[in-house]
């Protein structure tokens, strides 16, 4: 189907806290969502996979240990999403030769948004890459051509390095229009979603928005 | 023009915070001219917009499509009309309705005849239809049953309707929702936030409620015409220009100003601005002085006028009436020498006034000024994302300190009582509208929004009382996830002075209305009409000129409405 950026935010909001996410992580993923999806990337699939994966894992920690230069799982893996927003957290820490590894990351490309907020944060070009990918970001945006390849929702280890050098020039900021989103995705982000609405009870009915009566005639 | 003060006298600030941004004095706001519709209108006429309607489609039976065009210097938006025939049965004011008397799109462009064709199996579904990026906002009235009528009745037969009548209901059809920003596939907001004529907030919105207006009125004559070709007579000018445009609004727009604490910052600290500017100001123009006493005589009309059944505020009503009276006589009080005058009117207030007495003061003592501050409304938008991303850097002990300092209102809280966290926003599962509910004895606790600001602050500070003040938040959040979103607001509301409400807002006593007539006044609603704690009736562009006569009447010359229109 075709969604504004802002459905899709909205949509990836909903449905990360109906994963059992907190709001503060729900509000970084919709986010994130909504700037993978201006770029025509498929941040929808990539989300909806990776909250499956966390609903699966039931309590498991899917944060990474953030000690050193090598960043391990604190539970089965880490989560693309955690792992960005970690590093984003710690953009202003960064070294002007820092080098990072993460280690078995489920939905890398996640990560990339938060990327881009770095190298904002830190005025220095940032080089991500994963098996079948690699990026620059610079100044909050990709640089180059932004098209990526068949992605792997799993990777064994995605390394972020520091480039030395003055901003590059990112690609423009992506025209806000509607984007094409997968139906099969966008249900199961939907499935999530749902799990955060109340259903009415006698109660609420009663209170409801508060219009007393329903046929109006004045 | 008068030019602030610049004599060696300390400069009056803005309001602090712990006075603006207390819920019942948000809730006693009212109009100002950079409210968004009175921005709207003036923008439209500084840039010489012209406005048409380039197709009227409509049967004897009142059905059928119409197409109002707004033309400015570089862009056209279309105003594109489908008119029904309501069973009056169906007619709801609530946001779960699913028929209505007419229903609104604003299209980008000229639309052609596949783009209204589209639309026409789309806009009669509200939110059941899906939109382009093509398509603005999406919008719905209902006529007002009583007025509606006697209104057509009386044109047919050839005379004009009960003016009394037109006053007391104030519109011939009212909204039940504006949906903009990306709902139902149309357009983002940051699609248009660029362009100049839409870059303030909710312009596109407010262009379109003011053109549905001219809709309802054109639609009245219509039909008096074609029911009776010999007799009938066209609304009187003087009549109409009194007819604005209704408006139901419920808790679904409550949280929009919690929800965006960067945004909410830039619309109180414009006004708040404005009014510092006048306060500033050594002396009273004779012009402004006169100015001022003819908007105060005007306010005192307009508070006669405002009745409604709801008991509180009819006090509050009440109460301004006699704010109002002291006020005029204020006027002729002798000011002490070096005072500055709008200055010491309003610290008066502070000690005379009612709070809608000293909200109305501060729109009413702005109102001249449109030359010292009417560029502010071009400054009450704001990128959001810009203020989201978490300084992680930030150590624990900064944190403390920030909450410390502007969240003072919560952290004395006692959100452990029953009182204290009575009730719970949430979501509902049959029309995904807002609601709140009684934590005590509604289901879905475990599914409430993160609108409990106050409380889950304070549970951010006490979190972090035992950790080490030298930490950085990063690794705190790392840990701690579940408090995420509050420490994104202790470090938005410390760049950002007027960012939060500074209240419980989901104490027992929260008054939910405050927030909706909050939001409206900064619309530029009037008329204020309570229908329970939770939802309200407004009027929006009463007393503005219509697109037909723009360029022959005063713009920006309406609130309070002018003299001559109070005449019953």
């Amino acid at each position: 189907m075709i969604c504004s950026l802002n459905e899709i935010q909205s949509a990836v909001l909903k449905a990360t806290r109906g994963a059992g996410l907190s709001w503060g992580l729900a509000e970084e993923a919709s986010r994130a969502a909504r700037w993978l999806a201006a770029r025509d990337l498929p941040g929808v699939p990539s989300l909806a996979g990776l909250l499956e994966r966390i609903y699966a894992a039931g309590d498991a920690d899917v944060a990474p240990v953030t000690e050193g230069n090598h960043w391990r799982p604190a539970g089965p893996w880490i989560s693309g999403l955690h792992a960005g927003i970690a590093f984003a957290d710690l953009a202003g820490e960064i070294d002007d030769d820092g080098e990072l590894a993460v280690a078995d990351v489920a939905e890398p490309l996640l990560f990339l948004p938060f990327a881009a907020l770095a190298s904002r944060v830190c005025a220095s070009p940032l080089a991500v890459s994963w098996p079948g990918c690699e990026k620059m970001l610079s100044a909050g945006d990709i640089v180059g051509a932004v098209p990526i390849g068949q992605l792997a929702d799993h990777a064994p280890m995605l390394t972020v390095r520091v480039v030395n050098a003055p901003a590059l020039a990112p690609a423009p900021k992506p025209e806000a229009r509607s984007v094409y989103v997968d139906d099969g995705a966008w249900a199961r982000l939907d499935s999530f979603a749902k799990r955060t609405y109340v259903p009415e009870s006698e109660e609420s009915r009663a209170q409801g928005a508060g219009s007393g009566t329903l046929v109006d005639t004045d | 023009m008068a030019t602030p003060d610049s004599s060696n006298e300390e400069t009056i600030g803005l309001r602090p915070p712990d006075v603006v941004m207390k819920l019942d004095r948000l809730g006693a706001a009212h109009q100002t001219r950079l409210s968004f519709l009175r921005a709207t209108l003036r923008r439209l006429h500084q840039e010489n917009w012209r406005f048409t309607c380039p197709r009227w489609d409509i049967g004897a039976d009142g059905v059928g499509v119409a197409v109002y065009a707004a033309e400015g210097p570089d862009r056209t938006y279309s105003l594109v009309c489908f008119s029904h025939d309501l069973d009056p049965t169906m007619r709801t004011d609530r946001v779960i309705a699913e028929a209505w008397d007419a229903t609104f799109t604003l299209f980008d462009g000229v639309p052609s005849n596949e783009d209204i064709e589209r639309l026409a199996a789309n806009t009669p579904g509200q939110e059941t239809g899906r939109f382009l990026d093509r398509d603005l906002i999406l919008s719905r009235v209902n006529r007002s049953a009583r007025l509606f009528e006697h209104v057509v009745e009386c044109l047919a037969a050839g005379r004009q309707p009960d003016a009394a009548r037109l006053q007391d209901v104030g519109y011939l059809m009212r909204t039940t929702a504006v949906y903009g920003n990306g709902k139902f596939g149309m357009a983002d907001r940051d699609r248009t936030a660029d362009r100049p004529e839409l870059a303030g907030p909710f312009r596109a919105e407010m262009l379109t409620v003011w053109l549905i207006r001219a809709f309802t009125t054109d639609l009245a004559d219509y039909l008096a015409a074609v029911r009776a070709p010999e007799t009938a007579v066209k609304l009187d000018r003087g009549l109409r220009r009194g007819i604005g445009v209704g408006n139901a609004t419920g808790l679904g727009l409550g949280p929009f100003i919690v929800n965006h604490p960067a945004l909410f910052d830039r619309w109180i600290t414009a006004r708040e601005t404005a009014l510092a500017r006048v306060r500033n100001l050594k002396d009273a123009t004779p012009e402004t002085g006169a100015k001022f006493a003819e908007l105060l005589a005007r306010a005192v009309a307009d508070a006669a006028r405002w009745q409604v059944p709801d008991p509180l505020q009819t006090k509050k009503i009440a109460a301004l009436r006699k704010d109002l009276t002291r006020l005029t006589e204020q006027l002729n009080v002798e000011r002490a020498p070096g005072e500055r005058p709008w200055d010491a009117l309003y610290r008066w207030s502070e000690q005379a006034l009612s709070l809608e007495g000293q909200e109305l003061l501060v729109s009413l003592m702005i109102e001249p000024h449109g030359e010292l501050v009417d560029d502010l409304a071009d400054e009450m938008a704001i990128d959001e994302a810009a203020a989201f991303p978490i300084d992680g850097s930030m150590t624990i002990g900064a944190l403390r300190e920030i909450i410390k300092n502007g969240y003072s209102w919560a952290l004395k809280t006692n959100y452990r009582a029953g009182a204290g966290q009575a009730r719970f926003w949430y979501v509902s599962d049959n029309k995904l509208e807002p609601r709140l509910g009684e934590r005590a004895k509604e289901p879905g606790r475990e599914l409430e929004l993160p609108l409990a600001i106050g409380r889950d602050v304070a549970a951010l500070y006490e979190a972090t009382a035992k950790e080490n003040t030298d930490g950085l938040l990063a690794g705190f959040l790392l840990a701690h996830p579940e408090h995420r979103h509050a420490a994104r607001r202790a470090q938005i509301a410390a760049a950002h002075p007027y960012a939060e409400i500074q209240d419980n807002l989901i104490g027992a006593d929260l008054l939910p209305l405050n927030l909706l007539r909050c939001k409206l006044a900064f619309f530029g609603a009037t008329r204020f009409d309570p229908k329970s704690d939770r939802w309200l009736r407004i009027n929006m562009f009463q007393d503005a000129p219509f697109p037909d006569e723009f360029y022959d009447q005063p713009p920006d010359d309406w609130f309070p409405a002018p003299l001559e229109s109070s005449a019953p």
